[in-house]
């Protein structure tokens, strides 16, 4: 009998010892509010090792942005600061010269600067987000959606939207030589252009619009970084015009998908403007290479570009140079 | 302070920290997506009225905390003898007085809004960027409760009406607020026995209790992109008032029964008193069957305590206890944080406290000014990595017992 009590003593003190300090652990969803945590502090690394712990199969939708979150943290970007110095007095008349305007814009001084390469890193993890896939080429947002369901879907992609937006206004800055009001060829560099155009439909197309005469017919030069090898469109430079390609289009798609039909607001006639760039890219290049007037996905563009500098020309001459001159 | 979400204009001149959003414009959610400025004024005061977290959501949520618990570094399991017995040990209506009535005991909770003072002296709150830079992290909370409490013998009767809110907003690239509301009406009717040994006779005694209640509860618990169209349409979607914007945020409503099953074991002698307790509160957790709404509805969770004391009455004008819990057990956290440990000092007419746990400190006074009870005091919690103090009060009017 006595022996008895004394066993039961003892499983009920280990049974109380187990209760009372039971390891701790933390779910998946614990982790992302201890990255989210990690990101207020500013901590960026830490936070993509944290959900770098998450298995491929538990990651939600949360999980995408939040890790979004932490690679454009390694870059200056931050949603507050973009609402209050970067878009706060968007122009959406004249867009192509408000965006390389934009403070956060002058960031990028190098074709491989962090604060513009973090971007388009966050950019890709927010749309790529669910896609299973390597290649991204034929990912669609409306694959996007199915993934995450309309709402979701929205959110993060205007998520995205923000960085696409921050992203491209560095990348016209830098390669567009824009001035600090966002003039073309008005900053510290030489070129006055994108690219050195040498096909004719380019440069007939770069003549037409507008009245004012484009300095890229005739003795324009186009930026160091994107001119090298680019006729043979490979590496380096095909890389980097397909950057501005995708960046450019993914704005078009992404400010397209937010808008809803009822939305009368800046956002819908930033999509508007858009659009007209976008038509007249898909005039110039025609039907055989129309789909880089839409692609999101670099490894479509770059495959479409690869010893191809036709219709990248054709692209930039239609959408980057009247865009950002102010048409 | 209290928080009474009143509209932003009045607030605002009390809150000098907030008068600055009368002017505030939140560019993107105003021109880019058409938010009316005074519904997300409106939404943003409300998130500023509900609370904090970090511990946030994954926080344990007890039904309701006593302001002198908390005090005590909430090691109260066993000196829970007034209107919150029934939220700590139901055994412990086994030593009620013949009857007792408490007919307004409150209990509230607010942060520390003047510690976090320098967060917004530098900042330009007219500036979305400096206020959402001076929120964030900022772990906002806000509880209050009323449990009018009538004890007969064995019998205790509570009902209560019981809020607790909290907002924290983290991430700094992608702001992400953390919104957690809840607000629980209900009863609860317990019954204690002794089995043996009696409460005012020396010696051991052994005290059994069962209580049953029922709890009906509105929450709002969601993780918002502050900077999205979701949070933007909720906002500006017809939305007036509080009540339009807990409605537009996905206020759920839910209601169950639940039960609580505790022990109590005491060993008088003389002046001194020695108690252990164990209480098994909401037993298999309470289930909120939700009936309107779409949103996450949180049972409450089964709450298992085990609670210590030593009092000591010194003489007729003093008395001391001393008390230890460890709780919740079974959760899966740090043993330090489960251990509290509590210290009260009384004289005529005041009491002191002090308390400990997981680091963090409380402390508090008490006075009982028949027909008035009300006590003051501040204690710490961890949040995430940064401990923060929050202030709580007590206040209770006509407490009678013969």
């Amino acid at each position: 009998m006595g022996f008895k009590r004394t066993r039961q003593l003892k499983n009920l003190s280990l049974v109380f010892l187990f209760v009372a300090s039971c390891s701790e652990g933390i779910g998946d969803r614990g982790k992302i509010i201890s990255a989210q945590e990690e990101l207020t502090g500013g901590n960026c690394e830490n936070a993509v090792r944290i959900l770098e712990g998450i298995a491929d199969g538990s990651r939600e939708a949360r999980w995408y942005q939040t890790m979004a979150s932490a690679e454009a943290c390694s870059g200056s970007f931050q949603e507050p600061n973009f609402f209050t110095s970067g878009i706060k007095d968007l122009n959406v008349a004249n867009l192509g010269r408000f965006l390389p305007a934009i403070s956060s814009s002058s960031n990028m001084t190098a074709q491989d600067d962090v604060d513009y390469t973090s971007l388009l890193q966050a950019i890709r993890t927010l749309k790529n987000a669910g896609h299973t896939d390597s290649s991204d080429a034929g990912f669609t947002l409306d694959r996007h959606s199915e993934i995450w369901g309309a709402q979701k879907s929205v959110d993060m992609i205007l998520q995205a939207t923000y960085m696409t937006v921050a992203a491209l206004g560095m990348y016209m800055r830098y390669y567009g030589n824009g001035d600090a009001t966002g003039a073309k060829g008005g900053g510290s560099g030489s070129n006055t252009c994108y690219l050195d155009y040498t096909d004719t439909v380019s440069l007939a197309g770069l003549a037409v619009t507008p009245s004012v005469a484009s300095p890229c017919v005739g003795g324009g030069s186009g930026h160091s970084d994107l001119t090298p090898d680019f006729g043979t469109l490979s590496g380096e430079t095909l890389r980097r015009a397909c950057e501005g390609v995708t960046l450019f289009n993914m704005l078009f798609a992404f400010t397209a998908f937010v808008v809803t039909p009822d939305d009368s607001g800046e956002l819908s006639r930033v999509d508007e403007t858009l659009q007209v760039r976008i038509d007249a890219c898909k005039a110039l290049v025609g039907t055989t290479a129309e789909a880089i007037c839409s692609t999101l996905s670099q490894d479509q563009c770059e495959s479409i570009g690869q010893n191809n500098a036709t219709d990248l020309e054709r692209y930039f001459a239609s959408t980057f140079e009247p865009f950002h001159r102010g048409n | 302070m209290r928080c009474n979400c009143s509209p932003p204009g009045n607030l605002g001149s009390r809150l000098p920290i907030l008068s600055g959003w009368r002017t505030v414009t939140l560019p993107l959610l105003q021109f880019l997506l058409e938010v009316r400025a005074v519904t997300v004024r409106w939404a943003l005061l409300f998130f500023f009225c509900l609370g904090s977290a970090s511990a946030g959501n994954s926080e344990f949520r007890y039904l309701h905390r006593s302001s002198k618990g908390l005090m005590m570094g909430d090691a109260y399991t066993t000196l829970a003898l007034d209107s919150s017995a029934l939220f700590y040990n139901p055994a412990l209506a086994a030593r009620n007085d013949l009857a007792a009535i408490y007919p307004l005991p409150m209990d509230m909770g607010l942060f520390h809004l003047l510690d976090e003072k320098d967060r917004f002296d530098n900042a330009d709150t007219n500036e979305v960027s400096d206020f959402v830079d001076a929120i964030i992290g900022l772990p906002i909370h806000f509880r209050a409760g009323l449990v009018p409490t009538i004890k007969f013998g064995g019998f205790t009767f509570s009902s209560f009406a019981v809020a607790d809110t909290h907002l924290i907003v983290r991430d700094r690239i992608h702001p992400v607020g953390d919104f957690y509301y809840r607000y629980d009406r209900g009863f609860a009717l317990g019954f204690g026995w002794m089995p043996f040994g009696s409460s005012r006779s020396g010696g051991p005694s052994l005290a059994l209790g069962a209580s049953l209640k029922y709890i009906h509860r509105d929450a709002i618990i969601n993780q918002y992109d502050i900077f999205s169209k979701t949070f933007a349409d909720l906002i500006s979607s017809d939305s007036r008032g509080l009540d339009g914007i807990k409605n537009s945020l996905g206020l759920t409503k839910g209601k169950g029964w639940g039960a609580d099953l505790g022990v109590d074991w005491r060993y008088k002698w003389g002046p001194s008193t020695l108690a252990l307790g164990f209480s098994a509160m909401d037993v298999l957790d309470t289930k909120i069957k939700t009936y309107r709404g779409s949103g996450p509805m949180p049972d409450q969770p089964m709450a298992l305590s085990f609670g210590s004391s030593f009092s000591q009455v010194l003489n007729s004008l003093a008395d001391w206890t001393v008390s230890f819990d460890l709780h919740p057990l079974g959760e899966r956290i740090k043993l330090k944080e489960k251990a509290h440990l509590g210290f009260q000092m009384g004289i005529p007419l005041v009491d002191f406290f002090v308390g400990y746990n997981n680091d963090c400190r409380s402390y508090g006074v008490a006075f009982d000014l028949f027909p008035f009870e009300f006590a003051v005091g501040v204690y710490e919690r961890m949040f995430g990595r940064d401990k923060k103090r929050s202030l709580t009060a007590h206040f209770s009017l006509f407490d009678t017992s013969f």
